[in-house]
Order: C-alpha cells, then sequence, then structure tokens
C-alpha cells in the first residue's frame, strides 16, 4: 500500500475516540516530546549531578564528598557499634567500608532490615564534628539469597572458622 | 525466525496463528508451576523473610524488559537495512509489551524496595536507566502513532530504537559501574548466590515471561499485519476463507 | 490459608506487586484481543465499504 493511501484513509475515518486524526496525532506528537525530554532530563541530571548514588566513608575521610549540600553515605553498620538513646528514636552508629569509618546521627524510622554489620545508606549532612547528621537511613540489602537450614549451617560454620582464628 | 522463509506478512500471518496458542499455553502452564514454587514451596530468605518473593515476578519482568529492546532494535535495524516490512512490524509489535514489562520491574521493585530498603523510589543508576528504557518504549509508541506513513513511522522508530539500544548493557552494569541502593547480579556467569529451589523459580517464571510475551507478540504481529496491509489481496483472500468467528 | 496471605506481614508489598502483574497482563490480552478483533472485522469488510477500505492504521490499542 502506497503512503498516499494510506493518508487518505486516516482522514476519511473519524477514529471512536471522537478526535479528528490530526488532533490525536498532535497529542501523540506531545506525548512524544515529553517523554524524550524526560529522558534528556534524567541524563543531563545524571551527569550533572553524580551517578555515583553514595560515597564510601573512605571517600568522606579524605574529603572527595560535595560540600555544603546534602549527599548520601554508604557501606557497613559497624559492629558494635550502634546505640540507642533514651528515646528510642535516635540512633548513633558507624557506617565502615572496613577501611574507614564514619558516625552517624539519625533520629527516625529504620527499615526493617537495619542492623550491624550490614549495608546501609544514609542521607544528610557532615557537622563541623565530623559526624554525619543524616536525615534518611535506607537498607542495602546484598544479592545472596539463603534458606534458614542452609543458613543455620553456614552460622556454625562461620562461628567454628572465628574461633579458629581467636585461637590463632 | 527465518528472515528469508517468512519474508511476506501473508507468509507468516498464518505461521504465527498457529505459533501463538502454543506460546500462551505454556507460558500458562509455566506460570502456575512458577507460582506454586515461588509463593509456596520456596522458604523464606533468611534476611528479607517473605518480602524477597517479589524476586519471582520482578527478575523476569526486569529480564524481559532488557531482552524485548534488543530484540526490537534488532528488528527495527534490520527493517532500516533491509527495507523489510515483516521486521518492522515485528519491531512494532514488541514495543507495548516491553513497555508492559519495564513498567512492572520498576513497579514490582518499588513494592520491594518499600520493605527492604525502606523506600519505594531511589535515584540510583539502575533504577534511573530503568526508567529511562520505559521513556524509550513509550517515547517510540508515540512516535509511531505521530507519524501518519507506517514506512517513514518504521524508519524514525527504527532510529530511536537503535540510539536507545545503548541504555541496555548501561542497566545491566549499572550496579557495578556506580554505587547503587539496588544489589548486584545474583546469577552470574558460573554461580548463583541463591538457594536452588528459589533459583528454579524464578527461571520457570523467566520462561513463563517469555513465552508470554512471544504469544502476546505474535498476536499484535498478525493484528498489525493486517491494519497495515489492508486492502492488499492476501488480506482480502483471508478475510474470505476465514469465517466470522 | 490465611498464613499464606499474610505473606510473613509483607501482604501488602507482595499482593501489591503480584496484583499489578496480574492486572496489566490482564490488560493487555483484552486489548490485543479486541484490537485483533476490529482489525479483522475491518479486513473482511473493506472491500465492500463505502469509505474506502479498511482504515485499521488508525484503530491503535489504548496504551
Amino acid at each position: 500500500m502506497s503512503a498516499g493511501q494510506e493518508t487518505l484513509q486516516k482522514t476519511a475515518v473519524t477514529p471512536a475516540g471522537g478526535l479528528k486524526p490530526r488532533h490525536k496525532r498532535l497529542l501523540w506528537i506531545i506525548f512524544g516530546l515529553v517523554f524524550i525530554a524526560a529522558i534528556v532530563a534524567l541524563i543531563l541530571n545524571a551527569f550533572g549531578s553524580s551517578i555515583t548514588y553514595f560515597y564510601s566513608p573512605t571517600e568522606v575521610v579524605q574529603d572527595k564528598v560535595p560540600h555544603g549540600r546534602a549527599f548520601r553515605i554508604g557501606g557497613m553498620v559497624e559492629g558494635g557499634s550502634l546505640v540507642r538513646d533514651a528515646n528510642g528514636l535516635t540512633v548513633h552508629f558507624r557506617v565502615t567500608d572496613t577501611a574507614k569509618a564514619v558516625p552517624v546521627v539519625y533520629t527516625g524510622i529504620l527499615p526493617d532490615l537495619f542492623s550491624e554489620n550490614k549495608g546501609v545508606v544514609a542521607q544528610g549532612k557532615l557537622d563541623e564534628h565530623g559526624v554525619f547528621q543524616a536525615t534518611q537511613v535506607l537498607a542495602k540489602h546484598d544479592e545472596n539469597y539463603v534458606a534458614p537450614e542452609a543458613a543455620a549451617a553456614m552460622d556454625a560454620a562461620h562461628k567454628a572458622r572465628v574461633a579458629e582464628t581467636v585461637k590463632e | 525466525m527465518g528472515r528469508f522463509k517468512y519474508a511476506a506478512p501473508a507468509q507468516f500471518y498464518p505461521l504465527a496463528g498457529k505459533m501463538a496458542p502454543w506460546f500462551a499455553a505454556a507460558a500458562a502452564i509455566l506460570a502456575v508451576i512458577g507460582l506454586v514454587i515461588g509463593l509456596y514451596l520456596a522458604p523464606i530468605d533468611v534476611t528479607q523473610k517473605d518480602s524477597y518473593r517479589i524476586i519471582f515476578i520482578h527478575v523476569p519482568a526486569a529480564w524481559m524488559s532488557m531482552f524485548l529492546y534488543v530484540v526490537m532494535a534488532f528488528w527495527g535495524a534490520l527493517a532500516l537495512a533491509m527495507n523489510t516490512r515483516l521486521s518492522a512490524m515485528m519491531a512494532q509489535s514488541i514495543a507495548p509489551t516491553g513497555a508492559l514489562m519495564t513498567a512492572l520491574a520498576l513497579w514490582t521493585g518499588a513494592f520491594w524496595g518499600k520493605p527492604t530498603w525502606g523506600t519505594y523510589w531511589a535515584w540510583d543508576a539502575r533504577m534511573t536507566t530503568e526508567l529511562i528504557l520505559l521513556f524509550l518504549y513509550l517515547g517510540i509508541i508515540a512516535l509511531r502513532n505521530a507519524i501518519d506513513d507506517p514506512r517513514r513511522a518504521d524508519k524514525a522508530c527504527g532510529v530511536l530504537a537503535l540510539v536507545g539500544v545503548v541504555n541496555v548493557p548501561i542497566i545491566y552494569m549499572s550496579v557495578k559501574w556506580w554505587n547503587t541502593l539496588h544489589q548486584g547480579a545474583t546469577i552470574k556467569a558460573g554461580n548463583a548466590s541463591i538457594a536452588a529451589i528459589m533459583l528454579a523459580g524464578m527461571l520457570v517464571m523467566v520462561f513463563a515471561f517469555w513465552f508470554y510475551s512471544i504469544a502476546v507478540t505474535l498476536v499484535r504481529l498478525r493484528t498489525i499485519m493486517l491494519e497495515r496491509e489492508a486492502g492488499t489481496a492476501w488480506v482480502a483472500r483471508l478475510a474470505e476463507t476465514e469465517k466470522e468467528r | 490459608m490465611s498464613e499464606f496471605f499474610a505473606m510473613g506481614g509483607y501482604a501488602l508489598f507482595i499482593w501489591m506487586a503480584y496484583g499489578m502483574v496480574a492486572l496489566l497482563i490482564a490488560l493487555e490480552i483484552i486489548a490485543v484481543r479486541a484490537r485483533s478483533k476490529r482489525a479483522l472485522h475491518l479486513a473482511r469488510h473493506s472491500d465492500a465499504g463505502v469509505d474506502g477500505n479498511g482504515g485499521g492504521a488508525q484503530l491503535k490499542e489504548a496504551e
């Protein structure tokens, strides 16, 4: 079928929607422009800020983080560092990447998966004392999916290994 | 799919009609098996408890969203290079299902993120690039509808699909290249860090989604053939032979 | 049975995710079927119609 025929057909029949084909086409052009604008905006935004969602404690200590604005810090909640205030809402903990650690203070609701030795991403700002004042804390889980029995077995094996290293 | 043997829509039309029900049936059976494994037989995950069960639909949808895009871009490119009608129609028939899978990947991801991470959405590299994929699909669908002449629309959509294809490896590698809230790949070459029964359920669901996509795309392809080739001899013949259902 | 639907307290998230998958797939099947029926109908009645033929090109699924 030639292009001309197709065009003829389109103008000859009014679609069920009640819109004239010309208007319908215009609507689609607007949709298209909106989507393309959204894509461009997202890409520009990614380049403008940083594609990195969070910085590591090492980067924070080395002062490689943005100044004067909020950023995110990610790593593990250091084992034994989690302290809850008497009010039960404010928590203190240290985020570590095993090399360096940064103290964090946060008041608010923590995600279910938040716990010591687990991944965490906190958003906020560093105060003058080098303490990260978090406004939001998210839990970052890993890509491993383990059944309870397997976890118990692994836990036992891990404890045995730790006992071994302690002896050495 | 032999392009040379089934180069013409008229020849592929009946074949697609024969194949679609089989893929649909396979998809339905696999989905039932996958759901029983995923929601009932598989144990909970130690850290995420029952919330991890969203993996059985999230991963298949996310994989299909990327895979379908690559297939769509392939047919679009072939249509550009060889000026073939059938490959352009194939590309056209994939776009809506690709968009659907992308939307489902984002939606299921949000409802997995809330109970685990503590948020429905984060502007990390994985999620942002997947959102860009959705906009690419929607942009291609909009472009198709905005252009009157289907052959010109084929070309424009083919070019947009090809330009956007760079996004797919970026989505896949994003969790490796940048710090993201999203976890890394569970299934890597050689090993998978997931319990066997969970893996089985996930793979069954992947095939279910795959066969569903093939079935629905084939039906849509037949429809597109009729729409675009209306008035030709083969469609007229078809109209005479096939009885009104 | 109710224990199954409770999903260990994650019912809202699990069923919102699974529900949307079921809903969108059902809607896609309905849309594709409707579009297919329309195209077939137009293909059959195109040659005899007064308004030229088919005109299927502008009949799209609402997506």
